[in-house]
């Protein structure tokens, strides 16, 4: 009797069982792939910018903080505006990369920490950047990023990837983010 | 070059989107694939077992090779076994003093990996930084990165070719005086005898 109520315990915990969001390990690469794309887009602009914006979702945003867990404030939103931040003109054609803030700048990134939630996963990483103030040999930690992704039909994409720099007053004196 | 480079970001694009054709990699073969990336850092920078142990992460007829341009295969400067443990710093005649190689004090720490399945197993690119250039153990460049093709061998994945993608390699901290010298040579030879 003492068995069977100890059988009926563990077959039905009293304490229920909250629906917990998982990932598999075929998600977990697929984001991982994902941040590594971001890097050779970014550092490589194409085709007006738009390879770099489609790693995003169509609504998809991207913005600063000084501060881990705090959205801040987003530069680009949506496709168009993700374009012009990776590089493009809005007329399909890449900026000359002499013209942007950071020319000769090659980002790195390492510690990707995945999180699966409710609505997909959540993304922290951390970022170098090597080549700083036109030093080749000069590299840097700025921060890292925080992002939310979502899978779509074509994929995992970013939501949102937020570049948190604590210093960026600093960094950003005279810089304006593309309009 | 802007096709190279949108080659390049359509390899990424379609990685990031897990999309690729035909061909498809199982959970395992990225990590796999991964962790064979991880084992060349470590196999270039330490003569282990006379190079082979670096050669052994290539397939019997792998190459190595050197190139300015990413797509680009550019020169190739091994190929086979014999050959890949030699650039490895060994051979049959066990490891050289790393002091008379030309990668002396430098450690490489690889990143931003990116794996595309292909028709034949699966195409890569990744990022490559270089600690201790100079002789400065703090002196880190961005060394652009390696461009591979995988191939699942019955041993496991391995690389079938690899190529050190390297468009400033000109001026270079590691290698820029060493092509400077190994041109004039060149315009040395190239002068008649006097």
């Amino acid at each position: 009797m003492r068995r069977a109520l100890l059988l009926a315990a563990l077959a039905f915990p009293l304490a229920p069982l909250a629906v917990q969001p998982a990932l598999t390990p075929e998600d977990f690469v697929a984001i991982k792939q994902l941040n590594a794309a971001y890097v050779f887009a970014i550092d490589n602009c194409s085709d007006g910018g738009y390879p770099y914006a489609d790693l995003y979702v169509d609504d998809g945003t991207f913005g600063v903080s000084q501060v881990w867990g705090d959205p801040g404030s987003v530069w680009a939103a949506g496709r168009e505006a993700l374009a012009k931040a990776g590089g493009g003109d809005g007329k399909g054609v890449c900026r000359d990369p002499k013209s942007m803030p950071g020319y000769g700048i090659h980002h790195i990134t390492a510690d990707l920490v995945i999180t699966p939630t409710a609505t997909g996963a959540s993304g922290r990483s951390v970022l170098f950047t090597s080549g700083v103030e036109g030093v080749p040999t000069r590299m840097r930690h700025d921060g890292g990023y925080e992002d939310s992704y979502v899978k779509t039909a074509k994929g995992w994409r970013f939501k949102t990837r937020v570049h948190v720099w604590p210093d960026i007053p600093e960094r950003l004196k005279n810089y304006k983010p593309a309009q | 070059m802007r096709l190279i480079t949108a080659g390049i970001l359509g390899a990424a694009m379609l990685a990031a989107s897990g999309q690729a054709g035909a061909a498809t990699l199982t959970a395992q073969d990225y990590i796999d694939i991964e962790q064979l990336n991880a084992r060349y850092a470590f196999a270039i920078d330490q003569c282990t077992n006379s190079g082979y142990d670096y050669a052994d992460l290539y397939t019997d007829d792998g190459t190595f090779g050197v190139s300015e341009a990413w797509g680009d295969k550019g020169k190739t400067y091994a190929a086979g076994r014999e050959a890949l443990a030699t650039v490895a710093g060994g051979g049959k005649g066990g490891c050289r003093d790393p002091k008379g190689t030309i990668g002396y004090g430098i450690k490489h720490v690889i990143t931003d990996h990116v794996i595309t399945p292909t028709a034949e197993g699966a195409h890569g690119k990744s990022i490559l930084l270089a600690f201790g250039v100079g002789g400065v153990a703090t002196q880190v460049e961005h060394q652009g990165g390696y461009e591979d093709t995988y191939v699942k061998t019955d041993k496991g994945w391995r690389m079938k070719s690899r190529v050190h993608v390297f468009p400033n390699i000109a001026t270079s901290v590691q290698f820029g005086p060493l092509r400077q010298k190994a041109a004039e040579d060149a315009k040395k030879q190239q002068q008649p005898q006097q």
